[in-house]
C-alpha cells in the first residue's frame, strides 16, 4: 500500500515538469524543507559543500522571485542533504570496520 | 513478543560490539598496522611524511631545508612570544617550563570545560586570561608563535594523556569515530587516504601516513605560501572530499587532533615542517 | 536513530523514483559520438568534476595518481562497459572498503556523465 502510494506519488512529481511553473509560495515551501533538510545534516556532522551551494542558489532565486529555480536548487539541496543523513546514519554502525585490529 | 524480543537484540549488539574506550591498546593496533605496511621503516622517520615515499620530493625537500622556509615564522614567533602583555605577564606564564620545550603534551584534556585544548587554543587562552582577543587558529600570528614553541620541543616524544575519565574518554573516542568516519560527498575517512593509502599518490601529491603526521605542524605550505596550524590541513582535506568544514575551535577538530595526536606518542616532534 | 534513517530512506526513495520518471525520455540511448569522449576527457581530467586522474592512469592524463587501477586497458579490466557503469555509479555498494567514490548515487556525476565518462575510457584501444 505504501508503496504504491510512492509510486503514485513520484509519478507525480515526474509529471510536474509538464504542470505550470511553481508559485512563489510553493517556492518558500520547497526552499523551507531544504533548509530544514541541510539543519538536519549539520546536526548529523555530515554536511556536504554540494548541499550548501545549491541551499544558496535556491536563496538568491527565491530573492529574485524566479520560483521555477528555487524549486529546482531547494529539490536538489534537500535531495543532497537526505543522501549525507544516510551516510551519516550508516557511518554510525560502518566506521568501526576500518579500524586497524591487532 | 517476538518484537520485543528483536528490539531488545538490536539494542544489546551495538553496545555489545562498541568495547570500552582502550587508547593505549588502540595506539598498539594503529602503530602495527603501519608497521605491517612498511616494516622496514623505523617509527621515528614517520614525522617525515611524504619524504619517505617519493626519491625526487626528498631531494627536493632537502634543498629547500638548507634555508627552511619557516626560518621567520619562527623568530617572529619568538619575538611575540617573549614581548610582554599590556598587564606586564607574557606567554611563558602560562604555561609549565615557560612554555619552552613542552608541545609533545598537547592536546590535553581539560576536565574543567569537559573538552581538549590543543596548544593554538591554549595560547588564545592564554591571550584571553590576560585581556587580549583571540587570534585566527588557522594561520598568521597564532601558527608563528606555535612554530615557535614546537621548534622547542623539537626531538621530544608525543606523549598525549587520555586521563582514564568518562569525558576524557568521551572526547578521545568522538575523535576516534571522525577519525574513521567517511563523510562528505566523495565519501571519504581521513583513514581512507591516510591509513588505506599511506605513501600512493593522489595526481601529484603523496599521501602522508596518519602516524607522525601530526609531529610536523604547523607546516609551511608550499601551496599556501605560507605557515598552517594542524587545523587549517583539517579544513583544506575536508573541503577535498566535499564536506563541509567545522570551525576551527569546534569540538570535532578539537577531538580529531587529540585522537591522531595520541596514536603518534613516542615519536619525536619535528615540527615545524615544510610540505609542497 | 533507526526511525529516522528509515524516513531518510522513504524520502530517497521517493527523490529516486522521481528522478527515474524524469529520465525515462533519455532511456533510449545512441552509440556515443565524438562529443561524447570529449566531453568523457574533461570530466575525467578536471577536479571539479570527475578528477578520475587523481587515482588512475589514464591515457591522456598528467600526473595520474596510483591509488586505483590503470586504467589504460580497461577493456581487458572490465570487459562489460555496464559493469564500469556500477563500478563508477556506486562501488562502495560492491565493496564497502574502497576508497572510490559513488559517483553516481551521490550526485557527483550525472548518469549522462557517467556514460561519457565510460565513452572516452573505452575508446582506447
Amino acid at each position: 500500500m505504501r508503496g504504491a502510494a510512492v509510486v503514485l506519488l513520484a509519478l507525480g512529481i515526474g509529471f510536474a515538469h509538464a504542470a505550470p511553473a511553481p508559485d512563489l509560495a510553493a517556492a518558500k515551501v520547497a526552499v523551507a524543507a531544504a533548509d530544514a533538510a541541510a539543519g538536519r545534516a549539520r546536526a548529523a556532522g555530515d554536511q556536504w559543500m554540494p548541499t550548501l551551494a545549491a541551499l544558496k542558489a535556491a536563496h538568491v532565486a527565491l530573492a529574485r522571485g524566479d520560483a521555477a529555480a528555487a524549486v529546482t536548487a531547494a529539490t536538489h539541496a534537500r535531495h543532497l542533504a537526505l543522501l549525507s543523513l544516510r551516510q551519516a546514519a550508516e557511518q554510525k554502525r560502518l566506521w568501526r570496520n576500518e579500524v586497524p585490529r591487532q | 513478543m517476538r518484537r520485543w524480543l528483536l528490539l531488545l537484540l538490536a539494542l544489546a549488539a551495538p553496545v555489545a560490539a562498541a568495547a570500552a574506550p582502550n587508547p593505549a591498546a588502540d595506539r598498539a593496533a594503529f602503530q602495527g598496522w603501519f608497521r605491517h605496511l612498511f616494516p622496514q621503516l623505523p617509527l621515528a622517520k614517520y614525522v617525515d611524511g611524504p619524504y619517505n615515499f617519493s626519491a625526487s620530493e626528498r631531494a627536493q625537500w632537502q634543498q629547500i631545508m638548507e634555508l627552511p622556509p619557516y626560518g621567520f615564522a619562527v623568530d617572529h614567533g619568538k619575538a611575540l612570544f617573549d614581548a610582554r602583555f599590556p598587564d606586564g605577564a607574557g606567554y611563558a606564564s602560562c604555561f609549565p617550563h615557560g612554555g619552552i620545550g613542552i608541545a609533545q603534551d598537547y592536546p590535553q584534556f581539560d576536565p574543567k570545560t569537559g573538552r581538549v585544548v590543543t596548544l593554538p587554543i591554549a595560547i588564545n587562552r592564554c591571550r584571553v586570561a590576560h585581556g587580549l582577543p583571540k587570534l585566527k587558529l588557522t594561520t598568521g600570528d597564532l601558527a608563528d608563535i606555535d612554530a615557535y614553541m614546537v621548534r622547542t620541543s623539537r626531538g621530544h616524544k608525543i606523549d598525549v594523556v587520555v586521563p582514564d575519565t568518562k569525558p576524557a574518554l568521551a572526547a578521545y573516542e568522538a575523535g576516534k569515530e571522525y577519525f574513521y568516519s567517511r563523510r562528505g560527498q566523495l565519501n571519504f575517512s581521513c583513514a581512507s587516504c591516510h591509513l588505506q593509502y599511506p605513501g600512493h599518490r593522489v595526481r601529484g601529491d603523496t599521501l602522508a601516513p596518519a602516524l607522525g603526521i601530526t609531529a610536523s605542524f604547523p607546516i609551511y605550505r608550499s601551496k599556501w605560501g605560507n605557515m598552517g596550524t594542524l587545523v587549517r590541513r583539517f579544513i583544506g582535506c575536508n573541503k577535498n572530499i566535499r564536506s563541509a568544514p567545522d570551525k576551527p575551535d569546534s569540538l570535532a577538530y578539537r577531538d580529531l587532533e587529540y585522537f591522531l595526536t595520541a596514536m603518534s606518542n613516542g615519536l619525536p616532534i619535528a615540527g615545524p615542517g615544510a610540505r609542497p | 536513530m533507526t526511525g529516522k534513517g528509515g524516513c531518510v530512506k522513504h524520502e530517497l526513495r521517493i527523490l529516486a523514483l522521481a528522478a527515474l520518471c524524469s529520465l525515462v525520455p533519455l532511456a533510449a540511448r545512441a552509440a556515443p559520438t565524438a562529443a561524447d569522449i570529449a566531453a568523457g576527457r574533461k570530466i575525467a581530467f578536471t577536479k571539479t568534476l570527475g578528477n578520475c586522474i587523481a587515482c588512475h592512469v589514464i591515457p591522456g592524463g598528467a600526473q595520474p595518481g596510483n591509488i586505483g587501477p590503470n586504467l589504460t586497458h580497461i577493456r581487458v579490466l572490465v570487459p562489460h562497459r555496464k559493469d564500469a557503469y556500477a563500478i563508477i555509479f556506486d562501488e562502495p555498494a560492491r565493496k564497502p572498503q574502497t576508497p572510490m567514490p559513488p559517483f553516481g548515487r551521490n550526485h557527483i556525476l550525472t548518469p549522462a556523465q557517467i556514460r561519457q565518462v565510460i565513452a572516452f575510457l573505452y575508446s582506447h584501444k
